[in-house]
């Protein structure tokens, strides 16, 4: 490149002279700004490619026992060593990496769709019904997290859905407090002022100003909760009330046979145990780097 | 297959000296532990050792206690953790020698006098008291060291069989077969049964069996927080989720016993914990779990191991039924229950989540027990074509579905149970039953029990070492662990309690098990094997093939 | 500012109410009472019910509840279902030690969170930044209780050492005491650390942009002094806030930390409460932690309100 050159073609980046397309343009971007968040967004599409192609990538079923090969080492033919059962670890962890990221997912969603909800019907319409709201969402935080947990799973019993209903329910008490102060924030903003002015309903209001800019702070409390709920999970695995079989999740496999195998076939624990600590690990880093990027205000936690 | 990955991995690579040594003995460690991972029928005695030379006095014995009792109530619970302390504050008329192979007497100076088939007189020691210190004293004066009677005898058998609400898990041993027990004088107790009944002795010489102290009950209400009574161990302290201590009593009416001056038992929850604290010598014994044993033989060589089958094994259920509830289809079927029987591999079970440590059984009584146990299995399986062909017989072709459910959360180690039922749900597979496994929290999966509200299940129940306890309260007339309607069973379960003589008794119980299994109401699988280490300065105690009895009378620490 | 302290009172006050409300009626949903576990394996069917006329389960919840509630308010939280012994004895023996265990772990993250997220906040999108942000976020992805299973298993396997797993109170041993809660406080700490870390950062970063700061930049002030004195202290108080937050957690959410360590704390006796529907047990715990919460936040607001005037009117 020689000649002047404007701002403008500066700022693109270019390879022999031609654009790049915009997406790569714009990780290319990311990666410089955000070189952590980078690491961990990809982590987390690697693992997620791993979780949706579990049904190639798995040489076999996660439930599928070889009762010959059982507490073998990894192998070619097991390339992440079998169980006590004789089930082939690497098939469990792909297909748990869907149980666990399902759960994790679903989780998040729920609580942050409550807790947006929650958040800006509050702070929007302010007065009593906020006073109220937030008297039940105090209350709800100041309950013991495990108590929560505990109860609902006692309640409902063990299975998927209900994991996923109790870890969504903690985590949007308190997401809802940010949504909140997000929204008290907008609702001073000149354009919302000038909306109730025009006569624009208070649906309008919330769907087409207010929901679209707490979106940033929903997505990087989402991300940041991601992590959460994957240890949560395991926790949850530990003390028996998890995910139930026949699904194989991370947080089961390493809480259960893989501790107590934990001498004898270290790859049993080892190996879930790497996968979880690394989803957590690109959750946070994505999430944090959302924050630095889409939401200054998430700074002051208050 | 040597089990120490890390010793194939870095045994011979690492240069320092410790690792090499480490190797070796873990080498050695993984052979001998390889040996028995294989299918060996593991002996019930430990192997010789050194002569224990004479008693010595004094020392603290310390154990651990993977939970804590719901009360000291010697009378209302089920745990082991209540007996590990009320078996040496409190005791019986009889109890079970350390080797559990025969009855003594405990406060009866002999064997009762059999009057007649129904008549048992026993005479109880004389000056035996009941403890003696400060704060019982101050407390229950009327108590602090009198003597036992045979007014307390009376009194506390009479509490066992007492059928009060939720409180008095023990009745049924005497509850219905004993009319009337006579204080006849100050030291002769008379137990009058309104018909012959052949468990007797072994109940009174259960470890729940005890003479408590009613000047308690009477100021307390109930026997939660204290235990008093006229063992070798007096009642210190309760730390809750911390320890239980219990000091000697000096007054003790065996006036060298015991040997030891405290016993201790810490409360450790978590089992890998257990082994830690037993090699840096913070427990002078322990229980083991076998995934730990090369571990453990490693890092403790002069340690005494000791293992053998446990009493706690496991079921596979189907279906329970009385004239109250009825029995279901497919259940109600007996060729459907073959087939589920049929296709149940037990060793297969045992083989994969237990790595085959353990043992099989034959029937509703453990072999542990070997005079009562059916020397062989009169079940014929596994035999998944057979059982296609009966479900076919039966009209159920293509198999059918159903759900299983089992305690997994509020249990030791909750995967171990999810494990065993994935097992079963594959072999039921095979015969083309489709299992959905439900494991339920112990609170609510105890709700469903109770209620005899389910179609599937697999348990851990226990054994106990008379078989009346095991036929009756799971297939008998009276049965509440689970119910079976089959009324010819009740019968032959009932005939064997009333045989006195053994050898017909024998024979009684072999045949009422085979009526059992052969109606096939449950698969009886495998129990585990239990492993224990005890430092080499405990003497003269193993731990008891009965794991509810605690007493610890007869141990002695030579340091 | 009485009158905002006085509000603050009284809202803390409901929220603890509503938290007794929850906890009281939720508890009573779950299946499987205390009364089938107390009768379990070997109950006569007729037993059931009079067992739960004699606990006092028979009646109407509003009953139990306005019961309790009165009882409650004279410091009398009733006898566990289980053990017969008073909630408060058994709290008052626990309560300390959780709270012991939980100061030590927030020491412990504020030890690790402080410094690390000063660094990489002063040196901003530098390898150190990088480092220590990614190193802390390693910390807490690891899932507790494997990180306390490995130190319990490998230094054995490898040493045969083993952390101290016995209790042992104040006045018996004060050293044994202090060092059994070091390693629980640690496992639990490094995740707070994470937390910590990433708060210090932020917080620092924006106060390090404010005119006072480049004031004392431009006095010639020592970086030390313009970080700790000038920034640190100003970025502290959201994580003062968090931390209050955070101990909530500390004292009941820890069962598992507490189960594998032998720490006889509130987190396991909570569990192990909610196991055997201990409701006295649960509903003593339920109130004393979110109190403790609660109070936490209002001391928290008040001094809030009382550093900053703006927020006062909210």
């Amino acid at each position: 490149m020689s000649g002047s050159v404007t701002l403008e073609q500066a700022a693109r980046i270019e390879i022999r002279g031609r654009r790049l397309p915009a997406v790569l343009e714009w990780t290319w971007r990311f990666m410089r700004r955000k070189p952590l968040g980078f690491i961990g967004a990809v982590i987390i599409v690697l693992l997620a490619l791993l979780a949706i192609t579990a049904p190639l990538s798995a040489p076999y079923s996660p439930t599928e026992i070889h009762a010959a090969d059982r507490l073998q080492g990894p192998s070619p033919r097991y390339l992440m060593g079998t169980d006590n059962l004789g089930r082939d670890i690497f098939s469990q962890i792909v297909w748990g990496a869907r149980i666990s990221m399902y759960v994790g997912f679903a989780a998040v969603l729920l609580s942050i769709t409550a807790a947006t909800l929650i958040g800006v019907v509050s702070g929007y319409f302010g007065g009593r019904l906020d006073a109220t709201m937030q008297r039940l969402v105090d209350a709800v935080i100041a309950l013991p997290g495990i108590f929560l947990i505990l109860t609902i799973m006692a309640i409902l019993g063990p299975g998927m859905n209900n994991v996923i209903f109790a870890l969504a329910v903690g985590g949007a008490a308190s997401n809802s407090r940010v949504i909140r102060s997000a929204t008290l924030a907008l609702k001073e903003m000149t354009y919302v002022e000038a909306a109730r002015v025009v006569g624009s309903s208070h649906l309008r209001i919330i769907f087409v100003h207010l929901l679209p800019n707490v979106m940033p702070a929903a997505i990087t409390l989402a991300t940041l909760g991601l992590g959460a709920a994957i240890l949560a999970e395991a926790s949850l695995s530990f003390l028996g009330l998890g995910v139930p079989p026949p699904n194989p999740s991370w947080g089961s496999m390493l809480s259960g046979a893989g501790r107590r195998f934990m001498l004898q076939a270290p790859w049993m624990a080892f190996f879930p145990g790497l996968f979880l600590s690394l989803a957590v690990f690109g959750f946070n880093m994505l999430g944090d780097a959302l924050r630095d990027l889409l939401d200054p205000r998430l700074r002051g936690f208050r | 297959m040597s089990e120490n990955y890390w010793v194939r991995t870095f045994g011979t690579r690492l240069s320092r000296r410790r690792f090499l040594r480490m190797g070796a003995v873990g080498a050695a460690g993984a052979v001998s532990a390889s040996l028995l991972a294989c299918r060996e029928q593991p002996a019930a005695q430990p192997p010789a050792e050194a002569p224990a030379g004479p008693p010595k006095r004094g020392g603290t014995f310390t154990l651990a206690m993977g939970g804590e009792p719901r009360s000291l109530d010697p009378h209302f619970d089920t745990f082991p953790f209540n007996t590990a302390i009320t078996n040496n504050t409190n005791e019986g008329l009889l109890r079970f020698k350390p080797d559990q192979s025969a009855i003594e007497p405990e406060l009866a100076v002999s064997m009762p006098e059999i009057v007649d088939p129904t008549t048992f007189v026993f005479r109880l020691r004389q000056g035996v008291r009941f403890h003696d210190t400060p704060e019982i004293r101050q407390d229950l004066p009327t108590l602090a060291g009198r003597e036992m009677t045979a007014e307390d005898v009376k009194y506390s058998i009479e509490r066992q069989s007492t059928n009060q609400p939720g409180r008095f898990q023990h009745a049924y041993f005497f509850l219905g077969k004993l009319a009337r027990i006579d204080a006849v004088d100050r030291y002769t107790v008379r137990f009058v049964f309104n018909r012959p009944f052949a468990p007797a002795l072994s109940y009174l010489a259960s470890p729940w069996t005890l003479v408590i102290a009613r000047e308690v009950v009477e100021k307390d209400g109930d026997l939660t927080k204290r235990a008093i009574g006229t063992g070798p161990f007096i009642f210190k302290s309760w730390t809750r989720n911390v320890e239980f201590v219990l000091e000697r009593n000096p007054n003790y009416w065996q006036p060298e016993l015991p040997y030891i001056d405290r016993l201790v038992y810490r409360v450790v929850v978590d089992p890998a914990t257990a082994l830690n604290m037993f090699v840096s010598r913070e427990l002078d014994a322990t229980g083991v779990d076998f995934t730990l044993l090369a571990e453990a033989k490693r890092l403790v060589p002069n340690a005494t191991y000791q293992f053998g089958p446990s009493q706690f094994w496991r079921q596979f259920r189907t279906q329970p039924w009385d004239d109250q509830r009825p029995h279901l289809p497919p259940y109600n079927d007996i060729r459907v229950r073959e087939a589920l029987i049929l296709a149940i591999d037990s060793k297969e079970v045992l083989d994969l989540v237990h790595s085959g440590d353990g043992i099989l059984t034959t029937g509703p009584i453990l072999p542990i027990y070997k005079k009562w146990a059916l020397p062989e299995d009169p079940v014929r399986g596994p035999n998944p074509t057979r059982a296609k062909q009966l479900l076919e017989a039966a009209g159920y072709p293509n198999g059918f579905e159903e759900e299983m459910i089992f305690a997994s959360a509020g249990l030791a180690n909750p995967q171990l149970h999810i494990q065993i039922g994935e097992v079963l749900q594959r072999q039921l597979a095979r015969i083309g039953v489709r299992v959905n496994l439900r494991p339920m929290e112990l609170a609510a999966y105890y709700n469903k029990t109770y209620a005899y509200d389910y179609k599937m299940s697999h348990h851990i129940p226990l054994n106990n070492p008379d078989p009346d306890e095991n036929l009756e309260s799971y297939f008998g007339e009276t049965a509440t662990f689970y119910r079976w309607g089959n009324k010819e069973i009740w019968r032959a379960i009932r005939a064997q309690s009333e045989e006195v003589n053994e050898e017909r008794r024998i024979e009684l119980v072999h045949r009422a098990s085979r009526m059992i299994v052969l109606d096939y109401p449950m698969r009886f699988m495998f129990t585990p094997n239990n492993h224990f280490f005890i430092h080499p300065w405990v003497k003269n105690w193993r731990f008891p093939v009965d794991l509810y009895d605690g007493r610890k009378w007869s141990a002695w620490i030579d340091r | 500012m009485t009158g905002y302290i006085v509000r603050r009172i009284g809202l803390a006050a409901v929220t603890v109410l509503l938290v007794l409300l929850f906890a009281f009626s939720i508890i009573r949903l779950i299946p499987g009472d205390v009364v089938q576990l107390m009768v379990a394996e070997q109950g006569y069917a007729a037993d059931v019910e009079a067992l739960r006329r004699q606990l006092g389960l028979a009646d109407p919840i509003h009953v139990q509840f306005s019961r309790w509630m009165g009882n409650a308010l004279q410091g009398d939280f009733g006898q566990s279902l289980w053990t017969k012994r008073s909630v408060v004895e058994e709290l008052k023996r626990r309560l300390p030690i959780s709270a012991e265990l939980g100061a030590y772990a927030i020491i412990f993250g504020l030890a690790i969170g402080l410094p690390v997220g000063t660094l990489a906040a002063i040196r901003q999108d530098s390898w150190m930044d990088y480092l220590a942000r990614s190193s802390a976020i390693a910390l807490l992805s690891v899932p507790g209780f494997w990180m306390a299973t490995l130190i319990l298993v490998f230094p054995l396997k490898w040493f045969g050492w083993t952390p101290p797993l016995r209790y042992y109170s104040w006045t018996d041993d004060p050293w044994q005491h202090f060092t059994f809660f070091l390693l629980p406080a640690a496992i639990l700490g490094y995740a707070l650390a994470g937390g910590i870390m990433r708060l210090t950062r932020t917080m620092m970063l924006e106060v390090l942009r404010q005119d006072y700061i480049r004031t004392a930049w431009s006095k010639g002030l020592r970086e030390r002094v313009v970080v700790v004195r000038h920034g640190l202290r100003n970025a502290l108080i959201p994580v003062v806030t968090l931390l209050g937050l955070q101990f909530g957690f500390v004292i009941s959410g820890t069962v598992i930390t507490e189960s594998i360590f032998n720490v006889p704390g509130v987190g396991r006796y909570f569990f192990e409460s909610i196991l055997n529907r201990d409701y006295p047990a649960i509903q003593g715990i339920v109130f004393f932690t979110a109190s403790i919460v609660v109070l936490l936040n209002l001391v928290v607001d008040i001094a809030y309100a009382y550093i900053d005037p703006r927020i006062r009117y909210l």
